[in-house]
């Protein structure tokens, strides 16, 4: 006698569903888990790496900066990213991208998240080390 | 079992009613470009029109979708003015469709909440795929575990909007057959 109330889990594309939702939960559980122990567990940054377009443009030794100072990055498409450097911290003062995302990051000292500026192509990542190329790394 | 695409009478009232699905997409990625985001975190938006990919999906075939999304991304890039955007927006929309259109049929046309879900997410891993190459740098993938969470939560909001929308429009649609 087939029941008036079949279990969700009678039906295929509900078990197929519960499926997707399981495997959804792991990936936001693991991404928690990435966030928090970035959070928790990041060095402090000691060097900040200035790339532009993949290539490296300056590394800066963060623990010996001193007082704060700025320069200004010229991309060679036409705009220009102004580079914020305080004692242990680095940020985008301003830039005329279109949504200066990389400007609303602020100061960081956290090695788990670099600047980007994506429409500039701009990235300021920061290190414990003061040799490490990308291309060493992951080629 | 799968819903069969709606049967227009002729290739006009389908091409029409692509169009419209068209100018929907396009107004809502203009009106979303006027909201602010609230984070300072390279490719979180809310993704309002991946709402109407979900409906084109629904109501059309893949390759339809296809067109529908082509077309949008390359008007709204005319519209946003960013050569460098058009080519995040297709990785990510290509990847997105394709993601949504297997689970679509996965699931049977069901649960439209995770498929938006898992487009938004495959939005983001292309876009990240695009940003590495273009900046020649697999550091930007570190702001993954970011745009997975909010992702989810952006994708679930398109998701059940597109889900409230198919059973809204699924009638009035039907009256073009």
């Amino acid at each position: 006698m087939p029941t008036s109330n079949p279990s969700f889990f009678q039906n295929r594309t509900n078990r197929r569903a519960a499926f997707l939702m399981l495997l959804l939960s792991l990936l936001l559980a693991a991404s928690a888990g990435c966030l928090l122990y970035g959070r928790y567990k990041a060095p402090k940054a000691l060097y900040a790496h200035i790339y532009l377009q993949g290539e490296l443009l300056t590394s800066i030794d963060l623990r010996t900066v001193t007082e704060t100072y700025t320069f200004t990055v010229e991309i060679p498409e036409g705009g220009s990213n102004t580079i914020g450097v305080k004692p242990g911290a680095i940020t985008v003062l301003d830039a005329d991208c279109p949504d200066r995302l990389c400007v609303l990051t602020g100061y960081t000292d956290s090695t788990l998240l670099p600047i980007i500026c994506l429409p500039h192509g701009l990235i300021i990542r920061l290190e414990t080390a003061h040799d490490t190329t990308p291309d060493a790394i992951s080629y | 079992m799968l819903k069969k695409p709606i049967p227009f009478r002729n290739s006009t009232s389908r091409l029409a009613a692509l169009a419209v699905f068209t100018v929907i997409a396009l107004a809502l990625f203009v009106a979303e470009s006027a909201i602010p985001v609230p984070v300072p975190i390279p490719g979180v938006k809310l993704g309002l029109a991946n709402i109407v990919t979900l409906l084109v999906l629904q109501f059309f075939t893949l390759p339809e979708a296809l067109f529908v999304l082509i077309v949008r991304i390359l008007l709204s890039a005319i519209f946003a003015g960013q050569a460098i955007s058009l080519l995040y927006s297709l990785a990510g929309g290509l990847l997105s469709l394709l993601v949504m259109a297997l689970l679509n049929r996965f699931l049977l046309g069901r649960f439209l909440f995770l498929t938006g879900i898992f487009g938004a997410l495959a939005h983001n891993v292309g876009q990240f795929c695009a940003a590495c190459l273009i900046l020649g740098s697999p550091w930007v993938f570190t702001y993954l575990p970011f745009l997975m969470l909010s992702g989810s939560i952006t994708g679930l909001f398109t998701g059940l909007s597109a889900h409230y929308a198919v059973k809204y429009l699924r009638p009035h649609l039907s009256r073009f057959q």
